[in-house]
């Protein structure tokens, strides 16, 4: 097991030189220029704007550059936003609890409604559940992240009035962050005394629509993967075997084949997460969600270089780190791969 | 009579067409008996199996004069009583016994599982250790570390003696062995059907020995019965099917297999030509009698039926002894 942990982080080293190469490239490409960006419009003096350009690093050919930037990573520093002068680093795990926890909920959000309309449709198979659920999750999938997010918010929030629009918590309520996920923040002892249970409520309702909104497709996606799996296993020998001990259908389905065909939905969650991330930056930018999509989106308008350089990097190592988990929950699912 | 069949008719509507799977079929198990059944692949031995566990398809059609267990009828069961029988009364092993284990539990677990649905008398402790014994008895080394295992780390040999410690768990009066030695290497064939066997002597316990190797029923077997495309077409017991077969058919699978009919050196085996039929579209008369090489013009007319003596039969023109 430690070898196999070893491996993939190995694996980790190469990822990330080529996305640090990839992200400190392609931003340099895009047209815009920072300092002139930060100095305004009307242009500046170029006396000016050589001291600025001095001061960022930015007047060193491309390559010091990308080594400069490489040096400093290794110990442990990604630069300072040039818009807000913070570190990357801190910008970035002040933000990145927002984003794992609206991608948390949007995954359970997936799991808990997919995997059962999966289940039954395989079971009710060729029947009104399986066209009425798998006609349903095509709509899903086929569905823009930007779009939906918008109808949600017109039909819940402006129509019903039941959800709020934008935002993570309600700005009466005054939270002491701890953690950062707001879930776990609100519930806290301490917040709990000075603040009640509401904090916690106005929480859980900002964040319903982003977590739909951010979860349909990867809804979709476990729907239809359940319902083949699921297919699948209901045929195999071992379901005849357990039909002929005596077991109830119901046993049968949610002990026996569910075991087996939650194996290659795992790996599918694992593949999700990544796609999640990637939402995110719509979502966020929708739901004005204070997380790291929101973030990167606004500094790639301000082309603040060492915070799109530094928070890509840090997204494909926390994608990496997940899968790695999941590689961990698909060992202990599928007993053959101890 | 443990078992009682009479006239059982199993038919599928297909999108094709109906299938008539099962015609006509007739026979009984006395306790502590082993009834073996022969015949070709799709001559419809498994689906009978299935019907017997009330395990057939939605889309399965089934009438018998009568299908008794102990005297008690098995059609008008419900599901409810059927998961009563299955398992408990009347319990079964299958032909493949590496992909019939469930590949995401232990071996212990899934042992363990029937006797938590049939013998509720015993206590979580009790369950464990009876496992440990079962898969003692079956003849599996180690049995306390063995019942830790998955089915993947299990040999073809040792997952079938983990599904006959399953299938005699709860003590059935009835087992179906469903070509139980098919899908293993030969040493290890005549290893499981001893160990069936004593279990069998053990518990007085009936069985159905299905499989298309005639070595082997007739080593195992009291009685067989042969069947084509659904019907049987001899029944009688082991000495008198196998020494004196009076069923072309009979004869020739005989002679198919080696060592038997023409047994000078190389010489190519013989074979039956032809194919089953397909049962949409059966034949006329004898089932056989396209294949047969005794077939005469009242073979394709009108269809012959089980005589009534000890060695039933079902040709008109039934070979003679020897």
């Amino acid at each position: 097991m430690l070898k196999f942990i070893l491996k993939k982080l190995l694996d980790l080293i190469p990822t990330l030189v080529g996305i640090s190469i990839l992200s400190f490239i392609l931003i340099r490409l895009v047209p815009g220029d920072p300092v002139m960006l930060m100095l305004g419009e009307r242009g500046a003096d170029p006396v000016v704007y050589a001291k600025m350009q001095k001061a960022l690093g930015l007047d060193l050919p491309m390559h010091e550059q990308y080594v400069t930037f490489v040096k400093k990573a290794f110990s442990g520093d990604l630069g300072t936003s040039i818009v807000s002068k913070r570190s990357v680093t801190s910008e970035f795990f002040a933000r990145f609890p927002a984003t794992l926890e609206l991608g948390l909920c949007a995954i359970a959000f997936a799991a808990i409604v997919g995997i059962p309309f999966g289940i039954l449709a395989a079971i009710k198979r060729n029947s009104f559940y399986d066209y009425f659920l798998m006609g349903g999750s095509l709509v899903g999938y086929s569905m823009p992240i930007f779009w939906w997010g918008l109808i949600l918010i017109l039909f819940f929030s402006v129509q019903l009035g039941i959800t709020p629009v934008s935002g993570r918590i309600s700005i009466m309520y005054d939270v002491e962050v701890v953690t950062g996920f707001m879930l776990i923040d609100t519930l806290l002892p301490r917040n709990l005394a000075s603040e009640g249970i509401g904090p916690f409520l106005s929480t859980l309702s900002h964040l319903i629509l982003p977590a739909i909104a951010m979860g349909t497709i990867p809804l979709a996606v476990m729907a239809r993967m359940t319902r083949s799996s699921m297919l699948e296993v209901l045929g195999e020998d071992y379901i005849r075997t357990a039909k002929a001990k005596g077991l109830p259908i119901k046993k049968i389905i949610a002990v026996h084949a569910l075991r087996n065909a939650l194996i290659p939905i795992v790996t599918v969650i694992g593949l999700i997460f990544g796609s999640i991330i990637t939402g995110a930056i719509l979502t966020e930018t929708i739901f004005s969600w204070p997380g790291i999509g929101k973030w990167l989106v606004a500094s790639i308008n301000a082309r603040d270089y060492p915070v799109i350089q530094g928070g890509v990097l840090f997204i494909a190592t926390m994608i990496v780190l997940i899968n790695l988990m999941v590689d961990f929950i698909y060992a202990i699912v599928n007993p053959k791969m101890r | 009579m443990l078992l009682d069949v009479k006239n059982l008719n199993l038919k599928f509507q297909t999108s094709k067409g109906v299938i008539h799977a099962i015609r006509d079929l007739s026979f009984n198990i006395k306790q502590g008996e082993t009834l073996g059944i022969v015949g070709e692949s799709g001559c419809g031995k498994s689906i009978t199996n299935l019907a017997l566990m009330g395990l057939l398809p939605d889309t399965a059609d089934l009438t018998a004069d009568k299908l008794e267990f102990e005297g008690s009828d098995l059609l008008s069961l419900k599901e409810k009583q059927w998961q009563k029988i299955r398992g408990a009364d009347i319990a079964m092993i299958f032909q493949d016994p590496m992909t019939a284990l469930n590949p995401c539990f232990t071996v212990g677990y899934q042992i363990e599982e029937t006797l938590e649905l049939h013998r509720k008398d015993l206590s979580k402790e009790e369950r464990k250790e009876f496992v440990f014994e079962l898969l003692d008895q079956v003849g599996i080394p180690a049995p306390r570390e063995r019942a830790k295992s998955y089915a993947h780390e299990l040999s073809g040999g040792m997952s079938q003696r983990v599904m006959i410690a399953q299938a005699i768990a709860c003590n059935p009066k009835l087992l179906i062995a469903d070509e139980p030695t098919t899908a293993l290497d030969v040493t290890i064939q005549d290893q499981i059907l001893k160990l069936l066997k004593d279990i069998q002597a053990k518990n007085n316990m009936a069985m159905i020995l299905v499989t298309h190797d005639l070595g082997v029923v007739s080593e195992n077997a009291d009685r067989i019965q042969v069947m084509y495309a659904g019907e049987v077409i001899e029944s009688g017991t082991s000495e008198e099917v196998i020494h004196s077969p009076k069923h072309p058919y009979t004869r020739g699978l005989l002679d198919s297999l080696p060592g038997n009919g023409d047994t000078s050196f190389r010489a190519p085996l013989s074979s039956i030509s032809g194919m089953v039929p397909d049962l949409r579209f059966r034949p006329s008369g004898c089932q056989f009698n396209p294949r047969c090489f005794k077939s005469k013009e009242e073979c394709s007319s009108s269809r012959p039926m089980l005589n009534q003596e000890d060695h039933q039969v079902s040709c008109f023109f039934p070979l003679s002894e020897g």
